[in-house]
């Protein structure tokens, strides 16, 4: 056995690796005869035995600081949501409640009371609970009953009411638009008006149901083939999102391996392992290996907003055509507002609504809805995006 | 080297349950390697501390996502290496440059244990920063070979020529001559 090998097996056997006991023995032979070898074991063992570099005393108590802090924001969204939820669904029991037939269906009175408060009832629950527009797109029985009951009963009062004809319906029309403008769905399905609204900034943001599309209006047709899958590749790195220049590099020269990323360069591939690599005076540009010698250029996908640059960060993009989504702890809102995590902070210059984090300014990152226009840096995504101030 | 917290995975569940006091012991039973890490990786103290604090950020804001089939301490090396990256992309920090040194005296009283840190962590300045990468995700966050492979995109094999290096690196720098070793 060669010093090399000896010392190979004496570090390896510190890594906790596997070793044969037979060929660890003989290389421990080996460094108690020769001096070179016995100067390494010694070496390894004042390294093994020197303390890490202390962090200040300080230090675990301000980063658990940060971390309460975060929690504390977290929970207060959290418990924002849940409010609003709790009061969404006692509004829909009240409503619900309003529902039944009274004992006198004629009594102009107590129609009129209660089609005032089931109308209340639906704006605030529509304007409190984006997510609840979708539930009740599709209205509990008891809804549709007492809808149909109001509908009846107000075409007996056209005809009962000598000379109010013409206010009731002008009062019918009203409410009609009402229940299209809070986009709750009582409307027949050829209603676009609501539907499209639930597309653009349904709770969940997911992927649009494709196929009511195909009965809805052109917008809606639009706003589905944005939303299905992104044409332009989008990674993650970092925790920034790049998105495919579209050039590339034949060779290494000039580039320097940064990292490894877990991506896909076509549809149906399976994502593996490429190098990410930085070339001298590019920060804003990374390029991966797509096979042994071509280097695909991605570009760092910025913003521009009270004159300054935002980068737009994201959870990993797992497959090819994947949209950036909202990072890892920044909770997607459950209204179209944005509410209540995020609060309207300004109009950029493309003019895209911008959000930010109640009780906070800009700098601490911006929030961009979905359904941007084509212009925008990332046109079609159909979910919330979160953006940070460039350094 | 830590000792490697043997609950991790305990911890972690709490954690992602909420327990802040969960999460507060992973914080402290690992905030020395993240430390030391960046240290190694700056040279500055003031840019370990930074990026310690935006490592334990990332890992809480992290902890729904993390795949409990994987250690944790391989997840923390991933965050704090990325982290590191990330901060020299941004234009916001410079790796400390690769220093040619000859030698680092090792105190003659080992029990010193500050000047003794000094020493090491001076002669790390000679490693490759590949070398060191690989070092630190073994010998301070404790992966094996494979684990700080997959980490670091290249083959287990690479990952022990690399540690060895470092050792082999840090034994010819560090002049035992004047201490009891």
């Amino acid at each position: 056995m060669d010093c090399i090998q000896a010392q190979g097996l004496i570090s390896a056997a510190l890594d906790r690796e596997p070793l044969d006991a037979a060929l660890l023995e003989q290389a421990k032979a080996h460094c108690r005869t020769c001096a070179q070898c016995g100067d390494f074991v010694r070496a390894l063992t004042v390294i093994q035995r020197a303390p890490l570099p202390a962090p200040p005393a300080d230090l675990p108590d301000r980063i658990m600081a940060l971390v309460r802090a975060e929690a504390a924001a977290a929970e207060q969204a959290s418990a924002a949501v849940t409010e609003q939820a709790a009061e969404a669904q006692a509004l829909e029991a009240a409503l619900d409640e309003v529902a039944p037939v009274p004992d006198d269906e004629t009594d102009p009175t107590t129609l009129s009371a209660l089609e005032a408060a089931a109308l209340a009832a639906k704006a605030r629950l529509a304007e409190t609970s984006a997510g609840s527009r979708i539930t009740l797109s599709a209205p509990k029985p008891t809804r549709a009953q007492a809808i149909a009951w109001i509908a009846g009963v107000a075409a007996v009062l056209v005809l009962v009411v000598v000379g109010g004809a013409l206010g009731i319906m002008n009062s019918m029309n009203s409410r009609a638009a009402m229940d299209s403008q809070s986009a709750y769905n009582i409307a027949p399905a050829e209603s676009a008006s609501a539907p499209l609204e639930t597309g653009q900034y349904g709770a969940d943001a997911g992927a649009p149901d494709v196929g009511a599309a195909a009965t809805s209006s052109p917008m809606q047709d639009t706003l589905a083939a944005k939303s299905a899958t992104s044409t332009v590749l989008f990674v993650t790195y970092g925790g920034f999102v790049y998105r495919q220049a579209g050039s590339s590099k034949p060779s290494l020269v000039g580039l320097t391996q940064t990292g490894s990323l877990d991506m896909a360069f076509s549809a149906g591939a399976a994502p593996e392992m490429h190098d990410v690599y930085s070339a001298q005076g590019e920060s804003d540009a990374i390029y991966i290996a797509n096979g042994d010698k071509s280097y695909e250029r991605f570009e760092l996908v910025t913003r521009s907003y009270s004159g300054k640059t935002y980068v737009l960060n994201s959870s990993a993009i797992g497959t090819y055509g994947g949209w950036p989504t909202l990072p890892p702890g920044v909770p997607a809102p459950t209204s179209a507002d944005g509410s209540p995590v995020f609060t309207k902070d300004g109009v950029d210059g493309l003019g895209v609504t911008v959000y930010r984090m109640p009780g906070a300014n800009a700098n601490a990152g911006i929030a961009i809805g979905p359904g941007t226009p084509t212009t925008d840096p990332v046109a079609g995504d159909p979910n919330w995006t979160w953006w940070t101030e460039k350094q | 080297m830590p000792p490697l917290t043997t609950d991790d995975a305990a911890l972690l569940a709490a954690a992602r349950d909420g327990d802040l006091g969960a999460f507060e012991s992973l914080v402290r039973a690992h905030t020395g390697a993240v430390y030391a890490h960046a240290l190694r990786f700056f040279g500055d103290p003031t840019a370990a501390e930074d990026v310690a604090q935006e490592v334990w950020i990332k890992v809480y804001r992290s902890l729904s996502s993390f795949d409990e089939r994987a250690r944790f301490t391989t997840w923390l090396y991933r965050i704090t290496r990325n982290s590191c990256l990330d901060a020299v992309r941004a234009g916001k920090r410079r790796p400390v440059p690769v220093e040619v040194v000859d030698t680092v005296a090792v105190p003659g009283d080992l029990a010193d244990e500050v000047a003794l840190t000094t020493s090491v962590e001076s002669a790390m300045t000679a490693l490759q920063p590949e070398d060191r990468d690989a070092f630190s995700a073994v010998a301070l966050f404790g992966l094996t070979y494979v684990e700080a492979g997959e980490q670091l995109g290249v083959p287990a094999g690479t990952v022990k020529s690399r540690v060895f290096r470092a050792r082999r690196a840090l034994a010819h720098v560090l002049d035992l001559t004047a201490g009891g070793a």
